[in-house]
C-alpha cells in the first residue's frame, strides 16, 4: 500500500474529530471520500499532512509501510505527500516565482536551473489555461476562488506527489475551471501516485477514472464502495446512506 | 547677512540653556525612557554630510542654505529640536525641475554625538527623490539628532526615504516636516533597524488643496531596544488625503511604539484618510504598542484606523511548510513578505529592496 490510515484517531483543544478512521490506497488509484458537512473531512486532510494543531489520540499514518507521525508537515511534503488546500492562505508580499523556486528547491533536493524553471512552470500553466501574469503576483493575494484551486494544482504538477489529498478540490469552480482541473489530475494520474479526493459532490468525479468511494461520518469511514456509491448519494442524500450503514 | 533662519538660530541657541529633556507627562514622550540621557556628554564637532548622489538640484550650506529655506513656523518643540536648530551641520537641497541626491549622514572619526537639519526646497511641478542613510557606529554609546524639512511646491512630487541602519548603542531622534502646497505629492518612508532608544517624528502638514501624503514604515528591534514613531497628517485644507502604513518585526524584549495622528480641524472638507499597523512578535516578551489619535473636528471625511499585533501567522506557517519549506525557513519567508510589502514602494532598485529586507532580517535573526 502506498498510503494506510489505520484507526485514526484525533482531537483538537481535547474535543475529538477522527474516531478511528481506517483507510488504504494502493499505489496508481484514486478514491473519493464524501460526507456531508461537519463529518471531519477536512480535519482528516490536517491530520494526514501534520498540522500541529490537532492531537494524534491513536493509530497511524503509513507512506509506503512507514510510519508519518513523527514527522513534520515539511518532511512529509518531501517523502512525497501534497495536501490541496480548500482555502489556500495568501502569503502577501512573497512573489509566485519566488515561491515556487523555494517549493521546488525544497522538494528536489536543489535549485531548479531558471530556463528549466521557466519552462516547466510555463507548461503547467498552459495546461491549467492560467494567464502568464499570475507570476506577477503575490501567492494567493487577491485571487478568486478558482485562481486559487489551479495554483494549488500547479502546485501539485511541478511538486509530482505520490500522494495527493485534495480537500474540496471542486469548491467554489465554474463548470469550466471545474473541467480543466479535473482533466489535469486525471493527466496526472500513474502506476506510482495515489490520490484521496475529498468532495461533497459527484460532478468532479465524471471526470475521473475512480477506483473507490468511501462515506464518512462522524469522524470515521462508515462505508466503501465504487462509483455506483456516489450515485447513489446523488440520489438518496447522506442522510439515507449513514442511516443505512448505522 | 541678517536672515529668517539666522534669527531662529540665534533664538534656539539663547533658549537652549533653558531647555530640559522632554518630560513623560507629554503625550508624545511618554514612553520614551530619555532618563540616562546626557547630551552634554556627546561632541558634535566634525560630522560628516556625504553627498552620495546629485542630480537636478543645487546643495548649499551654511549661510546661503539658512538664506534659502522656507521654515516651518512655530519655536522648537523640544530639546532636541532646539539643539538641533542652535548647533545642526545645515544642507539644503534645491531642487531644479527633476533631482535625485543621496547622502550619507556619519559621525566622523571625533564625534559621539550628531546634530544634522536638512531642508529641501522642492519647487512648483518639480519631482524629486531624496534618499538619507544613517548608518550606526559599533562599541560606546552615540546621540544622533537627524532634522528634515521638505517643501513640496504646488503641484510637485516628492519621495524622500530615510534608511537607518543602527547598531544597538544609539540615541536617536529624528524628526521630519513636510509642507505641502496645492496638488503636491508626497510619499515619504523610512527603513529603521536596531537603536537603543530612539524617536521619530513625521508630520505633513496638507496646507493647500489637491495634496496627498503617503507615509510608510518598517522596522526590526530585537533584544531591549525600543523605537516610538509618531506619524502625523495635519489635513489644513479641503480635498486632501494621506494613508499611512507602518509594520514591525519585534525580537527579544524589544518595544515598538507606533502613533497614528489625523489632525482635521473644524470646516476643512472632503479629506480621506486612512492609517494601518501591522507588528509581528517573535518573541513573547517583545511588546508592540498602537496608538491611533484621531483628531477630527469636521463632518465631511473619511477616516479609517486599523492595527495587528501577534505571531506568525501559523496557517500560513502549516500551509508553507506543506510544500516541503522546513519551519525555519518558511518563517523566514513569511518575514520576507511582511516586510517586501513596504520595501516594494521604496525608490531604489529591486537588488536594493531585497538587500535591505534580507540584511535587516540577518540582523535580527542574530540578536540575541
Amino acid at each position: 500500500m502506498l498510503l494506510e490510515i489505520k484507526g485514526l484517531e484525533a482531537s483538537i483543544e481535547g474535543k475529538e474529530i477522527l474516531k478511528g478512521v481506517n483507510l488504504s490506497i494502493p499505489p496508481g488509484e484514486i478514491h473519493a471520500i464524501m460526507g456531508p458537512n461537519g463529518s471531519g473531512k477536512s480535519t482528516l486532510s490536517y491530520v494526514l499532512m501534520g498540522h500541529p494543531k490537532y492531537t494524534i489520540t491513536g493509530g497511524d499514518i503509513l507512506l509506503d509501510g512507514k510510519s508519518v507521525l513523527a514527522m513534520k508537515p515539511d518532511e512529509r511534503a518531501r517523502a512525497g505527500m501534497f495536501l490541496c488546500f480548500q482555502y489556500p492562505t495568501s502569503i502577501p508580499g512573497v512573489t509566485m516565482p519566488n515561491y515556487l523556486r523555494n517549493v521546488l528547491k525544497n522538494i528536489r533536493g536543489a535549485d531548479v536551473p531558471i530556463k528549466e524553471f521557466r519552462k516547466e512552470v510555463q507548461d503547467s500553466m498552459r495546461n491549467l489555461s492560467m494567464r502568464e501574469d499570475f507570476l506577477k503576483r503575490y501567492v494567493n493575494d487577491g485571487f478568486s476562488g478558482g485562481e486559487k484551486k489551479r495554483n494549488e494544482i500547479l502546485q501539485m504538477a511541478l511538486m509530482k506527489p505520490r500522494v495527493a489529498i485534495l480537500d474540496e478540490v471542486d469548491s467554489g469552480l465554474d463548470i469550466d475551471a471545474l473541467r480543466i482541473i479535473a482533466e489535469n489530475l486525471q493527466a496526472m494520474r500513474s502506476p506510482d501516485r495515489s490520490m484521496l479526493l475529498i468532495t461533497h459532490y459527484q460532478r468532479i468525479l465524471n471526470y475521473l477514472t475512480l477506483d473507490k468511494v468511501h462515506v464518512f461520518a462522524e469522524g470515521r469511514i462508515i462505508t466503501s464502495g465504487g462509483r455506483e456509491l456516489a450515485e447513489r448519494l446523488e440520489k438518496e442524500g447522506y442522510e439515507a446512506v449513514i442511516k443505512a450503514n448505522k | 547677512m541678517t536672515t529668517l533662519i539666522a534669527e531662529k538660530r540665534e533664538e534656539a541657541r539663547r533658549l537652549l540653556p533653558e531647555m530640559h529633556l522632554p518630560s513623560r507627562q507629554h503625550e508624545s514622550w511618554r514612553r520614551v525612557n530619555l532618563g540616562a540621557l546626557d547630551i552634554k556628554r556627546y561632541t558634535t564637532t566634525g560630522t560628516i554630510i556625504e553627498i552620495l548622489e546629485k542630480r537636478g538640484a543645487e546643495i548649499l550650506e551654511g549661510d546661503a542654505a539658512y538664506s534659502q529655506a522656507i521654515l516651518w513656523e512655530g519655536a522648537p518643540e523640544d530639546l532636541f529640536d532646539c539643539a538641533n536648530l542652535a548647533e545642526a551641520k545645515t544642507i539644503l537641497i534645491k531642487v531644479e525641475t527633476s533631482a535625485h541626491v543621496r547622502i550619507k549622514h556619519s559621525m566622523g572619526s571625533n564625534a559621539n554625538g550628531l546634530h544634522h537639519r536638512i531642508y529641501v526646497m522642492v519647487p512648483e511641478g518639480a519631482d524629486a527623490s531624496i534618499i538619507e542613510e544613517t548608518q550606526g557606529r559599533p562599541g560606546d554609546s552615540t546621540f544622533w539628532n537627524l532634522h528634515t524639512e521638505i517643501y513640496a511646491g504646488a503641484g510637485s512630487s516628492v519621495r524622500h526615504l530615510s534608511i537607518r541602519g543602527y547598531e544597538g548603542n544609539e540615541w536617536n531622534l529624528h524628526r521630519l516636516r513636510i509642507l505641502q502646497k496645492r496638488d503636491s505629492t508626497v510619499h515619504c518612508s523610512l527603513v529603521h533597524s536596531s537603536g537603543q532608544t530612539g524617536k521619530t517624528f513625521v508630520t505633513s502638514r496638507l496646507a493647500e488643496s489637491g495634496s496627498t501624503f503617503r507615509g510608510v514604515g518598517m522596522t526590526t528591534l530585537g533584544k531591549r531596544e525600543f523605537l516610538d514613531v509618531e506619524m502625523t497628517a495635519e489635513h489644513i485644507a479641503d480635498h486632501t488625503s494621506s494613508s499611512l502604513h507602518y509594520k514591525t518585526v519585534l525580537k527579544g524584549r524589544a518595544h515598538s511604539v507606533f502613533n497614528g495622528n489625523l489632525l482635521i480641524p473644524p470646516g476643512v472638507r472632503d479629506v480621506q484618510s486612512q492609517q494601518i499597523n501591522n507588528n509581528i512578535l517573535l518573541d513573547s516578551q517583545a511588546r508592540a504598542e498602537s496608538q491611533p489619535r484621531l483628531v477630527i473636528q469636521s463632518e465631511e471625511v473619511s477616516a479609517e484606523h486599523g492595527a495587528t499585533v501577534g505571531e506568525i501567522d501559523r496557517d500560513a506557517l502549516f500551509f508553507l511548510m506543506s510544500r516541503g519549506i522546513p519551519e525555519a525557513e518558511a518563517r523566514q519567508l513569511l518575514m520576507t513578505g511582511f516586510l517586501t510589502q513596504i520595501t516594494e514602494e521604496l525608490p531604489l532598485s529591486e537588488a536594493e529592496k531585497e538587500k535591505i529586507v534580507s540584511e535587516f532580517l540577518k540582523r535580527l535573526y542574530e540578536s540575541t
